[in-house]
C-alpha cells in the first residue's frame, strides 16, 4: 500500500480485507479507508485521453515531409477547434502533438501555438498557452513531439460545455521570396492582379516546398498590409492581359488599391502528424485529512462521501473520439495534391439521398450508455461563387432545415462487410441551420467556395493546383460567428460491452425542401458564365469544423 | 488473498452510509470493486483504421502499407498519437499494455510503436487472422515497460508521446480490414498494481 494514501498510486484491495470474518463482520478500519480514498483520488484525477487522427502520409518516418499538408497563416488561423465537455473537478488539459516545425525558405524560424479554451458561443477566452514551437528542420528526424499544458484559472464547479481550440500564427521569412510587384491592384475579390501572370503561377512541385504559395504571404514593401494567401478558382479573362483563368492565388479579406509594391515572403509552418489530448483533473471532494488524523472511528455521514465520488467519476462523459479526420479527394477530379487530403467533413444540400457528414470509430465500456455528438457546425451559402466585386447583392442568410440522423453498427464475428454489421443505436433530429451569406472577408466561406468550385482549366487549374490553401483552418476573427454548436444524442441498445470490440457510428444528413420564405431574400437567379442558381440545394453548404463524441454512462 | 474486477459498475448503496449506522458488508464490497471496475477500463483510446466503402487489401507476402483495392486508404495515412496512462502488472511486473483489435480476414497486421522524437521503434506486434477463420475480430496485446512509456525513457517520469503505425500482409491469399482500433486494455484482477 502507499505509504501517503495521497492517490498517487492506485491499488488493487483485497476482498479479505472487506470481509474479514462473515457477512454480518463490521468492516471498516481507517487503513481501508484511506486505501478507498486514495484509489478513488487517483481515478478522478487520472483522466482520460483520446487521440485525434487525421489523415497524414508517410507513417512510421518522421523525416519525410511531403504529401503532409502544411498549416501555415500570416493572422492568426485555428487548425482544430472543438466543442469540448468540461466535467465538473476538471482543472487543465494537456495536448501533445507530433509535429515538424519548418519554414521552407531556410529560415529557422518558429511557429507561435495558442492552445485555448473558450466558452462555447466562443465569444470568451477563458484560458490560453501561446509557446513558440522551435524549428525541427534541423532534427533528426523533423518531425518531434511537443507537449503544451493548458491550465484553467480555476477548477471547474459544475459540468460545462465549451471549446477547445488550436490554432497558430507563422513567422516571416528573413528576405523575399518574389521580385517585387509593381503598381498592382489589391482587388476586394481577393485576387492580386497584375501583368506579371507567374505572381499567380502556383509551382507544381510535390508539396510543400519554398515556392508553394501556400506557405506565403504577401506584404506591401512600405508597410502597413500583411496579407495571408487563399486560392481563388477564376472564370473570368484577365483585364490586365494576362490569362487568369484558373485556381489563382488570392488574398484574404478586402484588399486597397496600393501603389507602393508588394513582396511574397514565406512563412513558417507546422506538419501536424498525429495529436493527443489528455483531461485531468483535480479532486476536489476528497475528504480533508484532519478526519483521518486521530485514527478515530469514522461516521457514516463522512464515508458516504466515497460512494458520491465513485459515482461522480463513473457518470463523468468520456472522450471516445475527435474529429473529422479528413478525406481523400475523389481520384477523378484530382485537383489537390498528390497525397493531400480534405481536413473539415461536408455536404452539400440534396432532398433526394442521405448524404455521409461523417463517420468515426468507437470503443464503448459501458452498458447500454448515450453517445453525445457535439460539432460545431457552419452552415454556408455558396452563391455566387466567387466573382468580381459587386456581384454579391445578397443579404440574409437562408435557415434551413436539415435532417441528422445518427447510425451506430458494430462488425461480429462472420460479416462480411458493414452491410451485415449490427445496428447498435439510431436517432433523427430535425434542425434549422442558418447558412451564411458569402462573403469574401471570411477565410472559412473563401476556402469553403474554393473547395466547392475547384478551376478545372486555364492556368492553375490542372492536376494538383486546384486545391484551397486554407481548407482546414479558420480565423478566430472572421468566422467564430457562422459556426453553431450541434448537439445530437444517440442510445445505445443490444451492445454488449464485455465484448471489447469497437463500434461504427455514421453522421447523415438529408436536406428537407426549403420553402420559398426559407430563402430569405435570395432570388432565384444565377450569375454570369455560371448555371449556379441562388436557390440549388447544392449551393447549401453544410461543414463540421471540429466534432468530439462522448460516452455518457447511465 | 484475491481481489475482484467487476464487467459490470454497481452503484454503492448510499443508505447504510448516510444512516449513521455501522457501515455492513456487503456495503463496502460494491465500494471496492466499483472502484477496480473504473480503474481497469481507464486509459488512452486510439481510433485506427476505420474502412466505411471499401476494405483495406493487399495481396503482398511481406508488410506493406499500400491499399490495393478501390479504398486506396494507404495505412501510412495513420499515425497516431498516443501516451499510455494506466499501468498495470504483467507477471508480476508494473508496465503499460495496449491491445490492438483488427476486423477483416486472411491477414497479418503489424503495429509499431515508435518514439518520434528518435524514430527509434521501441516495439511492434502481430496479429494475424488465419484464412480459414473467415471474417473476424483478432486482437494482440503490446506491453512496454514504465521506462518504455515514460518521458525520456525513465520508468515513472511523466507518460511519453508514442506513434503508431500499421502495417499489413496476407496470410494466404488476400488481405482485408474493415476496422482497427487501440485502447489500454481492460485489466483483469491479476492486473491490479499491489503497491509494492
Amino acid at each position: 500500500m502507499p505509504s501517503g494514501y495521497d492517490g498517487e498510486d492506485f491499488v488493487g484491495i483485497d476482498e479479505e480485507l472487506i470481509e474479514p470474518s462473515g457477512p454480518a463482520a463490521r468492516f471498516w478500519s481507517t487503513h481501508l479507508d484511506n486505501a478507498i480514498a486514495s484509489n478513488i483520488q487517483n481515478l478522478g484525477e487520472l483522466g482520460d485521453a483520446v487521440t485525434w487522427a487525421p489523415i497524414t502520409n508517410h507513417g512510421g518516418d518522421y523525416d519525410e515531409k511531403l504529401q503532409l499538408r502544411p498549416y501555415a497563416s500570416f493572422a492568426r488561423t485555428d487548425f482544430l477547434v472543438l466543442p469540448w465537455y468540461y466535467p465538473q473537478d476538471s482543472s487543465e488539459i494537456e495536448v501533445g502533438l507530433i509535429a515538424r516545425v519548418a519554414d521552407e525558405t531556410g529560415d529557422d524560424s518558429t511557429v507561435r501555438l495558442y492552445v485555448e479554451r473558450w466558452n462555447a458561443a466562443l465569444t470568451q477566452q477563458l484560458a490560453q498557452q501561446q509557446p513558440a514551437l522551435a524549428n525541427t528542420e534541423g532534427a533528426t528526424p523533423q518531425f518531434q513531439d511537443f507537449v503544451v499544458t493548458l491550465p484553467f484559472a480555476r477548477t471547474q464547479e459544475a459540468d460545462a460545455v465549451g471549446a477547445l481550440v488550436l490554432g497558430l500564427v507563422s513567422s516571416k521569412s528573413a528576405s523575399a521570396i518574389a521580385t517585387t510587384l509593381g503598381g498592382g491592384e489589391l482587388f476586394r475579390a481577393a485576387i492580386l492582379r497584375a501583368d506579371d501572370a507567374n505572381f499567380y503561377e502556383d509551382t507544381t512541385d510535390p508539396r510543400p516546398n519554398s515556392g508553394g504559395f501556400d506557405t506565403q504571404a504577401s506584404f506591401l514593401t512600405g508597410g502597413g498590409v500583411e496579407l495571408d494567401h487563399i486560392s481563388y478558382p477564376n472564370n473570368e479573362t484577365s483585364a490586365g492581359g494576362a490569362d487568369l483563368t484558373g485556381q489563382l492565388m488570392g488574398i484574404l479579406g478586402p484588399g486597397v488599391p496600393v501603389s507602393n509594391q508588394i513582396q511574397r515572403f514565406g512563412l513558417s509552418c507546422l506538419q501536424l502528424k498525429g495529436l493527443d489530448i489528455w483531461q485531468r483533473y483535480e479532486d476536489t471532494t476528497r475528504p480533508a485529512a484532519q478526519v483521518y488524523a486521530a485514527l478515530k472511528p469514522l461516521l457514516g455521514e463522512v464515508v458516504v462521501t466515497h460512494a458520491l465520488r465513485l459515482d461522480a467519476i463513473y457518470t463523468r462523459p468520456r472522450p471516445l473520439w475527435v474529429g473529422p479526420v479528413g478525406y481523400l479527394p475523389n481520384p477523378e477530379a484530382p485537383e489537390w495534391p498528390t497525397g493531400y487530403h480534405y481536413r473539415f467533413s461536408r455536404v452539400y444540400g440534396d432532398d433526394g439521398a442521405d448524404q455521409e457528414l461523417l463517420s468515426a470509430s468507437l470503443w464503448v465500456d459501458s452498458p447500454s450508455p448515450r453517445l453525445l455528438v457535439l460539432a460545431y457546425v457552419a452552415g454556408l451559402h455558396l452563391w455566387p461563387v466567387p466573382g468580381p466585386e459587386g456581384s454579391d447583392a445578397r443579404s440574409l442568410t437562408p435557415q434551413i432545415e436539415w435532417e441528422h440522423v445518427l447510425t451506430v453498427r458494430q462488425l461480429e464475428d462472420g460479416d462480411a462487410s458493414w452491410a451485415a454489421a449490427a445496428a447498435r443505436g439510431t436517432s433523427t433530429t430535425l434542425r434549422t441551420h442558418a447558412h451564411h451569406a458569402h462573403d469574401q472577408a471570411s477565410l472559412l466561406a473563401m476556402s469553403e467556395a474554393a473547395t466547392r468550385y475547384p478551376a478545372t482549366g486555364g492556368a492553375g487549374g490542372g492536376p494538383g493546383e486546384g486545391y484551397a490553401y486554407k481548407e482546414g483552418q479558420i480565423s478566430p476573427k472572421l468566422d467564430y460567428g457562422r459556426l453553431e454548436l450541434v448537439a445530437l444524442v444517440v442510445d445505445l441498445a443490444g451492445y454488449d460491452h464485455n465484448t471489447d470490440r469497437p463500434l461504427r457510428l455514421d453522421w447523415t444528413v438529408r436536406t428537407q425542401t426549403p420553402a420559398d420564405e426559407d430563402w430569405g431574400d435570395v432570388p432565384n437567379t444565377s450569375i454570369d458564365g455560371s448555371s449556379v442558381q441562388a436557390r440549388d440545394l447544392d449551393t447549401l453548404a453544410l461543414v463540421v469544423v471540429g466534432c468530439t463524441i462522448w460516452e455518457l454512462p447511465q | 488473498m484475491s481481489k475482484t474486477v467487476p464487467t459490470i459498475y454497481t452503484p454503492p448503496s448510499l443508505v447504510s452510509y448516510s444512516a449513521g449506522e455501522q457501515i455492513l458488508y456487503p456495503q463496502p464490497r460494491e465500494l471496492v470493486r466499483g472502484a477496480h471496475h473504473l480503474w481497469s477500463r481507464r486509459g488512452h483510446r486510439v481510433p485506427l483504421l476505420l474502412a466505411t466503402l471499401n476494405p483495406f487489401e493487399t495481396t503482398s507476402a511481406t508488410h506493406t502499407q499500400a491499399d490495393e483495392g478501390p479504398g486506396n486508404f494507404d495505412l501510412d495515412r495513420l499515425n497516431p498519437a498516443v501516451r499510455l496512462l494506466r499501468p498495470v502488472l504483467v507477471a508480476g511486473v508494473l508496465s503499460y499494455q495496449l491491445v490492438v483489435r483488427v476486423y477483416g480476414r486472411d491477414f497479418v497486421v503489424r503495429t509499431t510503436i515508435y518514439s518520434p522524437d528518435a524514430a527509434d521503434v521501441i516495439t511492434s506486434a502481430e496479429v494475424t487472422r488465419l484464412t480459414g477463420a473467415g471474417w473476424g475480430w483478432s486482437s494482440t496485446t503490446i506491453t512496454l515497460s514504465r521506462a518504455q512509456a515514460g518521458e525520456g525513457g525513465v520508468a515513472g517520469a511523466a507518460p511519453r508521446i508514442l506513434g503508431l503505425s500499421l502495417e499489413a500482409h496476407r496470410s494466404t491469399t488476400k488481405a482485408e480490414l474493415w476496422q482497427a482500433w487501440a485502447h489500454e486494455p481492460v485489466a483483469v484482477a491479476a492486473a491490479l498494481p499491489s503497491g509494492a
